[in-house]
């Protein structure tokens, strides 16, 4: 389970993240939602280590990843992908997949240096688990070797994905994937995603698709100016007062 | 960086030198051949700083003038055995390179740039002011031959022998850093730091890497020139030698091994050509700079590279 | 003889402060860091004891001149460098700056020579007493041309329209570009103004410390430093800054050893820049990987 409890966190005199508690649970998908401004992605980077929270606990498991840094993080088993798209865009779509199974190599520099048989081995695993990702996230072999940041936008949300999940994490934050994809990329994108979840792997969701929301997770956190004002199955959440209310203003509401 | 049209360049400088080093019977040709030599190693090294991580050094200087003082220090001093000397020079500025990045590792560009400029500038004043250590500007420093276990090796011949091998090896260690993982962790972290930590990379431990490395291919050249130089003072090590440098890297290529290599010669080896114009030299290589800059801005070589290939392609079709 | 350390140290930290102020400007409205800068310091400085020396025009014309054809150096260099490299582009900014102040030395080498040259002061050499101190009458002048300076420099940013499309752009570049602010103008208008009080800063300093080709770079980085300690951005920085940098060496020279005085500057610069990059004065900045 990874799990956030009271966390809070300021920025000067806004308050972004309120006592939020949120539950990520393992071979599940658990979504995050609320409107524009409610804290989502303050959390994301808190979780991942991006943000320190100012108090509150961040658990992986039972372990505290509060004030760790973002690759502290992510050696405990916790990967992300960005709102804004943070490719390697000049490298091939190969490559910067392969970047996310650096940490999983533990040759000595020596072998790494004078390229020794033994590190020659674990570059050719590393293109090859890359390749295995590509296969599974749906981007074909003719893409590979293109500049990551010359494919299409939605080839590169899916390769985010695919550099996330080659640090074989157990949990993975998404922070709106579904952002500018068509509707057949997005149903694309909640097939993958359940097939994940089936392997175990927990993923947290942060969307505005609701849609997508609402076919694919098995919880809802809603978050509206830095608290968490509801959770429950999508469809508990969905006739919640407090959230139509938070998303439509008050004459919409019960 | 590491293509494959990059290595088979690479090689074929690395084949041309000794051939131009052989057909040259004048010595201080050959010397100027063998300092060149000893440029692409400082230039390779800053090729894999700059080019590769993106980390703007103007301090190379320092790590130069330790690695030539270290390594004259060992030999007069200690007596040691100069193959010795040289190594332990190198991993000494391989380790002063490797501390002084982790305080410097928040600093981006302009501000790391400055950093390393106030770096080198406190490391020359040391170098010009710590007489007993350095001979300072005047007398400066006196190297007794280059041996190795025994044998005299002071010739030009034998010193380019000697420097061709160590730029060989460098070329060596650097092209299997840039081509493989070490390479795609330092591009990854030139090219977006968040995405490389939410991958598992320590930023801050990649830039001291690379800054030792660079220190270390530095340190290096700088105990090869002591024996080349023979005599020299503590003017060779200030700002102007970092600046060459990266004119060196900028000229030949930012993201070719190749490139810094023909940087290196162009740069050491234009000067001595055109010796009535030196007066000139400084206003030639600022234009020059910023020319590059402006319209081929990953290096000339690279950018008469790219100039050619889509030449070819475009014949083709 | 503390009082004389102070002068001299408040003399120094004037000419740092007028430099810094360049740096802080171009970098407020670029978000660059002017490597050529020291450069328009020496031309001020070199041009000003060629005007007076070679075409001995008067100390005063031959200053203005001096100190507008920095200007004009710089806006060319803004013009043909900069003015279309990506804003983003860092490593470019660096060198294209760097590479223009090499040549900018280069051309001070070939057509104004090698020779370290000793301009006139402005009012004459004699020193003058103000109770036990004695003052260089050139130091006046510089504290005059510092309080100058900034009082110009406030009244540009805060009353007239250049200067307050100039703040626009320093705080929001962006947005400043969708009110219609031309952010090339302010841009160029930056370094117009980085090159004047710079050339100014080498005008005022060259009869007092001599002139010469090559001394720019290291201008430049007590100059950067002085900004960097005061928090670059603020012209208020930037004469703090100078002073705390100029007392400090003056101190050092007098107190310790001479030949140590420039590393407390360099000292000083890698400190700040370590433990609290936005200076003293600044406000701290958002904390990158």
């Amino acid at each position: 389970m990874l799990a956030t409890r009271d966390v809070n966190k300021s920025f000067g005199g806004l308050k972004a993240l309120s006592a939020v508690s949120v539950e990520i649970a393992p071979g599940a998908i658990t979504a995050i939602i609320g409107p524009n401004g409610a804290g989502k992605t303050t959390l994301m980077n808190a979780i991942s280590g991006f943000v320190a929270p100012d108090s509150g606990e961040i658990t992986v498991n039972g372990a505290s990843i509060a004030g760790l840094r973002p690759h502290q993080v992510c050696r405990k088993g916790v990967a992300r992908t960005f709102q804004n798209l943070q490719m390697f865009s000049e490298m091939t779509v190969l490559e910067a997949v392969a970047t996310g199974r650096h940490l999983h190599r533990r040759e000595p520099i020596h072998a790494e240096l004078l390229m020794l048989p033994r590190a020659r081995r674990a570059e050719r695993a590393a293109l090859d688990d890359a390749n295995e990702l590509l296969d599974l996230i749906e981007v074909g072999p003719d893409y590979r070797e293109r500049r990551a940041g010359d494919l299409p936008y939605g080839y590169q949300r899916r390769v985010e994905i695919a550099r996330a999940l080659a640090t074989a994490p157990s949990y993975l934050l998404l922070d709106e994937p579904a952002a500018g994809l068509n509707n057949e990329e997005t149903a694309a994108l909640g097939r993958t995603l359940r097939q994940l979840a089936g392997r175990g792997l927990g993923i947290a969701l942060i969307e505005h698709d609701i849609e997508l929301v609402m076919s694919v997770s098995e919880r809802v956190f809603v978050m509206d100016t830095g608290a968490v004002i509801s959770s429950g199955s999508p469809a508990e959440v969905r006739s919640d007062p407090a959230v139509v209310r938070a998303y439509l203003g008050d004459e919409h509401a019960g | 960086m590491s293509s494959a049209i990059d290595r088979r360049l690479t090689l074929l400088l690395l084949v041309l030198l000794p051939i131009l080093a052989a057909i040259t019977d004048n010595n201080f040709h050959k010397s100027i051949l063998v300092f060149g030599v000893i440029n692409a190693i400082s230039a390779v090294g800053l090729c894999l700083m700059l080019g590769l991580a993106g980390q703007i050094s103007l301090g190379q200087a320092a790590f130069f003038g330790i690695g030539a003082y270290v390594t004259s220090n060992l030999a007069t001093r200690a007596g040691l055995e100069p193959a010795l000397a040289i190594v332990l020079a190198a991993c000494c500025a391989m380790a002063l390179g490797w501390a002084i990045s982790r305080p410097l590792s928040r600093l981006h560009d302009h501000y790391l740039a400055m950093a390393t400029l106030a770096f080198g500038t406190v490391m020359y004043i040391g170098f010009a002011n710590g007489r007993d250590w350095t001979g300072g500007l005047d007398p400066g420093m006196s190297m007794p031959k280059l041996t190795m276990f025994g044998q005299d090796l002071s010739s030009m011949n034998a010193l380019f022998a000697v420097s061709w091998i160590a730029l060989t090896l460098s070329v060596f260690v650097a092209n299997n850093i840039a081509g493989h993982r070490i390479g795609r962790t330092l591009r990854a972290m030139k090219m977006s730091a968040p995405a490389a930590a939410s991958v598992g990379i320590d930023v801050v431990q990649a830039k001291a890497f690379v800054f030792a490395i660079g220190a270390l291919l530095t340190g290096l050249a700088g105990g090869l020139y002591a024996y080349v130089a023979r005599s020299f003072n503590a003017g060779v090590f200030g700002i102007g030698y970092s600046i060459e440098l990266l004119m060196m890297v900028v000229i030949g290529s930012l993201n070719r091994v190749s490139g810094a290599i023909t940087g290196a010669f162009i740069i050491t080896v234009l000067p001595i050509l055109f010796d009535r114009f030196e007066d000139y030299r400084t206003l030639v290589f600022g234009v020059t700079m910023v020319l590059i800059m402006k319209f081929m801005p990953t290096g000339l070589v690279d950018g008469l590279f790219s100039l050619g290939a889509r030449l070819l392609s475009g014949r083709r079709r | 003889m503390l009082g004389q350390i102070v002068v001299s140290g408040i003399t120094i930290g004037a000419i740092y402060a007028l430099i810094a102020i360049g740096f802080t400007i171009v970098f407020a409205t670029n978000r660059l860091v002017n490597f050529a800068h020291g450069e328009f310091v020496m031309a001020g400085g070199m041009l000003y004891a060629y005007f007076t020396g070679v075409q001995h025009l008067p100390i005063a014309p031959a200053f203005l001149l001096a100190t507008v054809s920095s200007g004009l150096i710089a806006w060319l260099v803004y013009q043909i460098g900069l003015s279309d490299v990506d804003r983003d582009n860092h490593i470019a900014q660096v060198m294209i700056t760097l590479g223009a102040g090499i040549a900018l030395k280069g051309a001070a080498q070939v057509w104004l020579g090698k020779d370290t040259l000793f301009p006139p002061a402005f009012s004459g050499q004699a020193p003058m007493s103000l109770g036990t101190l004695t003052v260089s009458s050139q130091a006046l002048w510089i504290a005059g041309g510092l309080l100058t300076f900034l009082l110009a420099l406030h009244v540009l940013l805060k009353y007239t329209r250049l200067g307050a499309s100039m703040r626009a752009v320093s705080i929001n570049h962006y947005a400043a570009t969708l009110m219609g602010i031309s952010p090339g103008r302010a841009a160029a208008m930056a370094f117009v103004l980085a090159g004047v009080i710079g050339g100014a800063a080498g005008g005022l300093l060259a009869p007092l410390a001599s002139t010469h080709y090559d001394n720019g770079i290291f201008l430049a980085i007590k100059g950067f430093a002085a900004a960097i300690v005061g928090g670059i951005g603020s012209p208020l920085g930037a004469v703090v800054g100078g002073l705390v940098l100029g007392l400090s060496e003056s101190l050092a020279a007098g107190y310790v050893s001479s030949v140590y005085k420039d590393v407390v500057s360099l000292a000083l610069l890698l400190f700040v820049l370590i433990l609290r990059p936005q200076g003293l004065l600044g406000r701290a900045l958002p904390q990158k990987l």
